[in-house]
């Protein structure tokens, strides 16, 4: 295709044949993910017990993670320690004007709505995400992928689209348990460490508790689950160059997963909220 | 890599991507500014030039569910005059009737203008 | 037995961990210093970290920006989300920008090239021609580390305050003047300080953990990829745990 490309373009100078060979690139993956989204059906319908495999590998880990507790205990710590940044920043700054009170109201209102998405979806990109374009990318340098090509079975489906549905199934418990955390954790360092009355903490806590943001914040994870693991598998999946290779495949996937999702999750959020915000303080 | 099986270059894959971005972006700037709402044009007059309200201010109107804001949105000042455009996009229809109907009874017994209340945003 | 064994893997990892940082720490004031290895891998950390930077901070601020300011307009107190924002960027979205691209950009890199050449068994082929591999390879890793997660902290928080003050003008009618000459009402040069401290415990640690896993790479090229795999996650954890460490430590130095 590159070929084919220079031979039209004729003599033009290299910087504009690159420019074209990335944005071919571009075009490439873009394909490949649309196969991935296409095999999810394939993946539900003939592949379910390597779903289920896939499953209970990226929830509890396999090798070292594992022995850490997985993914679970990963994402638990993660939002346990942004959330108590809510705890120590949040009181203290709070304090200083007199008002540390609030302390629950600005659990309920940040927690819900930036600090729980984004560190669940960094918890994912550096497990499951990491954890998938290594496992992927180590088959790829194997020849494995080709073998499964031999033999008739569907890669893509069978690697990649199983990996998307696990990720989303998984991403279910998992969001939930990151949100008890951050919970948790400013809730323990506003009242146990910096002495707050708990009944304090929780009366603002409670009253600013919006059931329909939590909903919504569970739906932004799913969509990042979703571009996680896709942006991952595809990077693991067309991993070249020996093991550096795979290494640099996983350093490429969360850079390019941490980005799209940063971007995704600010336009989801623009979108959801508006311009007011959907928030009330008083009256 | 991969061995072309169908006639599409990939460079018209990257068009696509790049569409559908600037879709979503388009999109989501969109329903943050709140392209996609109704508004129930409202005039009110008032014999006093001290009423002072801003653009953004959140009101309440009586039978109204307190719910998302109703939000005054342009503003023409004359002495004792001004038109409020009120945001009611995420009434009910029912209660968006019953509000136009209470609107002009309101604005009825005050001897104020109302210009055809539509569902239609003006500019 | 093997139970026990199983247990006892990760506190040796551990242990073997520190014992290299504290090579680290006392050959890095040894000589030969390796100052070409050292300029090579700033250049590389820094290459693959620029964009990414770029594409962090920006959507991060807008962000927090955002949702600050719509609590700051309930109040009527608009014109204060330039402290909000100078706040939140200085004091935790500059260093957590650091830690997920230097983590995830710089660290796997790290770890992979080390990891191929363990495998390769490039590093016994040193130690044979009698130059230390944590000397000659190790030390300018960290030390790069170090030096580049200062300066994309930096980075970062300039970024930061710009997105938000661009996102906060434009798309909330703040009041730029206000906008601006709120941003040192609750962020001092302490904050500032502290935040740069921060960063190069960052990069310090970020890259210990990778050039650890890189050297410590066991079963062959799946080994690698296992390593690197673990690599981001254990950076990740280690970075947020010492940022709510520096956290607090930092807020009741600047009470």
């Amino acid at each position: 295709m590159t070929a084919q490309a220079s031979t039209h373009l004729g003599a033009i100078s290299r910087p504009v044949r690159k420019f074209v060979g990335s944005l071919t690139r571009i075009g490439a993956q873009t394909k490949f993910y649309t196969e991935i989204l296409k095999g999810i059906g394939v993946a539900l319908a003939h592949h379910k017990r390597e779903v289920i495999r896939l499953i209970a590998q990226m929830s509890l880990g396999v090798g070292a993670l594992a022995v850490i507790g997985g993914t679970v205990v990963i994402v638990g710590f993660l939002s346990l320690t942004t959330g108590s940044l809510i705890a120590v920043q949040g009181y203290n700054t709070l304090a200083g004007v007199d008002v540390e009170a609030l302390t629950g109201f600005v659990s309920a209102y940040l927690n819900v709505r930036l600090i729980a998405p984004v560190t669940a979806t960094i918890g994912l990109a550096a497990t499951i995400g990491a954890g998938a374009t290594a496992q992927l990318g180590a088959m790829r340098i194997n020849e494995e992928i080709d073998a499964l090509e031999v033999m008739g079975i569907r890669s893509i489906a069978y690697l990649t689209s199983s990996r998307v549905v696990a990720g989303v199934v998984v991403v279910i418990p998992l969001y939930c348990i990151a949100i008890l955390m951050s919970f948790v954790a400013a809730q323990v360092g506003t009242t146990f460490f910096y002495g707050q009355s708990v009944g304090v903490y929780l009366h603002y806590f409670n009253t600013f508790l919006n059931p329909t943001d939590i909903l919504w914040s569970f739906a932004q994870a799913i969509v990042m689950a979703v571009v996680v693991m896709v942006v991952h598998t595809y990077y693991g999946f067309n991993a070249t160059g020996g093991p550096a290779g795979v290494g640099e495949a996983v350093g490429r996937a969360v850079r390019a997963s941490l980005v799209v999702t940063a971007l995704a999750t600010m336009l989801i959020t623009l979108a959801i909220y508006g311009q007011s915000g959907n928030f009330h303080l008083s009256g | 890599m991969e061995i072309r099986r169908n006639g599409i270059h990939p460079i018209w894959w990257t068009f696509g991507l790049f569409a559908v971005a600037a879709t979503l972006v388009l999109a989501s700037l969109a329903l943050f500014l709140g392209t996609f709402r109704t508004y129930v044009p409202i005039t009110l007059e008032s014999d006093r030039a001290g009423l002072v309200m801003e653009s953004g201010a959140k009101i309440k109107l009586h039978g109204v569910a307190r719910g998302p804001a109703l939000r005054w949105f342009h503003f023409s000042s004359g002495m004792a005059f001004r038109t409020r455009r009120i945001f009611v996009g995420s009434l009910l229809r029912a209660e968006r009737r019953r509000l136009k109907a209470r609107v002009q009874h309101i604005a009825g017994r005050s001897g104020v203008k109302n210009p055809a209340a539509s569902h239609r945003r003006q500019d | 037995m093997t139970t026990l064994a199983r247990i006892a893997s990760p506190a040796r990892g551990l242990g073997e961990f520190f014992a290299m940082a504290l090579d680290v720490a006392v050959l890095m004031f040894r000589p030969p210093w390796a100052w070409r290895e050292f300029i090579l891998q700033s250049w590389f950390v820094a290459r693959v970290s620029l964009f990414p930077t770029f594409m962090l901070s920006l959507p991060y601020t807008v962000l927090t920006v955002f949702v600050e300011n719509i609590l700051l307009v309930e109040f009527g107190a608009a014109d204060v989300s330039g402290a909000g924002a100078a706040q939140g960027v200085v004091t935790q979205i500059g260093p957590v920008v650091t830690v997920l691209v230097i983590s995830g950009a710089g660290a796997t890199a790290m770890c992979a090239d080390l990891g191929a050449r363990t495998i390769r068994e490039e590093l016994d082929a040193l130690r044979v021609l009698g130059i230390n591999p944590v000397q000659a390879l190790v030390v300018p890793r960290v030390v790069a580390a170090t030096m580049i997660a200062l300066l994309l902290n930096s980075f970062v928080t300039l970024l930061g305050i710009t997105g938000g003050f661009l996102f906060s003008v434009f798309f909330q009618h703040v009041t730029p003047g206000a906008f601006a000459a709120s941003l040192t009402l609750l962020t001092g040069p302490r904050d500032v300080v502290i935040s740069l401290v921060k960063a190069a415990l960052f990069g310090m640690s970020a890259g210990l953990i990778a050039c650890y896993k890189g050297i410590s790479v066991r079963g062959g090229p799946q080994g690698v990829g296992n390593a690197v795999n673990e690599t981001v996650v254990l950076t990740f954890v280690a970075l947020f745990f010492i940022n709510i460490m520096a956290t607090a430590v930092g807020v009741q130095v600047t009470r």
